[in-house]
């Protein structure tokens, strides 16, 4: 019964007897199975593509690996590029620098909500000549100093982007994580406005009362 | 709430310095230590009660009459609070 898409008889390019030749031969290397395929057959217009694919559509294995075995080397190990004027005059050239590059003073939202600039700074990790802060952290160190440590930079009035340094002031990582709304406790980021200082009195005070405890077993 | 969270205010205030004072004896620290715990845990009270009241000021801002009836310190309980919501829409 014939299926759907099978070729007549005219169009098939490998009759019966073709193929059972490529597949008592198939275990030959590519190169090795055209060349005597030509010798067999006169058929030079076959290519090693079309062996190949034959082998890979009809399912015989030829018994290698088809993929790089550990310790392959490639076929151009060692050789070096070869470039042509054309390619040489299409290369970036030293000192290029990129179309979205923006400089000192350039302002963006981080992806968790912080404004951030790009200040005229040496880049104490990479060594280059700028550098990303966020600018309500920027701001604050400037005006106030480093932050203390063991401290925190904390929103006052729940708007991150507000950078000015008096709406952000520097808490314990402690009373911060008291008020951060977890456990279903108070949330001091989504309380009214008119709330927000008693949760963070609260807090501060649930946290002395640690401190002691934490003071005394020790 | 009005002026009841200010007052609240003013009383953790003291007592967060209260325990910032060095001179205290062991005892006295001690006492301020539970002080201080049961405050926290009634302050978190008081402070979910404000919010609640807040939010029946908004809901009757917002929606003024339809929602009187449910809100029981505004609309001199009508209905008898919120509970009673589920029989009012059952009738």
């Amino acid at each position: 019964m014939a299926t759907q898409g099978v070729r007549a008889m005219s169009q098939r390019k490998f009759s019966d007897k073709e193929k059972q030749w490529v597949k008592r031969n198939v275990k030959l290397e590519n190169a090795e199975l055209h060349r005597r395929w030509v010798k067999w057959s006169g058929r030079d217009e076959i290519s090693v593509a079309q062996l190949v694919s034959l082998r890979h559509r009809n399912g015989w294995k030829c018994g290698r690996p088809q993929r790089y075995v550990k310790g392959h080397v490639p076929a151009n190990k060692g050789k070096k590029a070869k470039h042509t004027e054309k390619s040489i005059a299409a290369f970036f050239k030293p000192g290029h620098v990129p179309a979205n590059r923006k400089g000192p003073g350039y302002e963006s939202i981080s992806s968790d909500g912080y404004r951030q600039m790009i200040v005229d700074e040496p880049n104490p990790h990479t060594g280059a000549n700028c550098r990303t802060v966020q600018k309500h952290r920027w701001l604050w160190i400037k005006k106030n100093g480093p932050v203390p440590e063991g401290h925190k930079l904390k929103c006052v009035d729940g708007d991150k982007l507000n950078c000015d340094p008096s709406n952000w002031i520097a808490l314990p990582t402690g009373v911060i994580a008291r008020m951060n709304g977890s456990y279903g406790r108070r949330n001091y980021n989504s309380a009214p406005a008119e709330l927000k200082p008693t949760i963070l009195l609260v807090s501060k005070l649930e946290q002395a009362v640690f401190d002691h405890n934490k003071g005394k077993s020790e | 709430m009005s002026n009841g969270m200010a007052d609240l205010n003013d009383l953790l205030f003291d007592q967060l310095n209260k325990l910032a004072d060095k001179g205290l004896s062991e005892k006295s620290l001690g006492q301020e230590i539970n002080r201080a715990t049961a405050m926290v845990a009634i302050a978190d009270r008081l402070t979910d009660n404000a919010e609640l009241q807040l939010k029946a000021a908004h809901l009757f801002a917002a929606h003024g009459e339809r929602v009187v009836d449910y809100l029981p310190k505004i609309g001199h309980g009508n209905a008898g609070g919120a509970g009673n919501v589920t029989k009012k829409i059952q009738r």
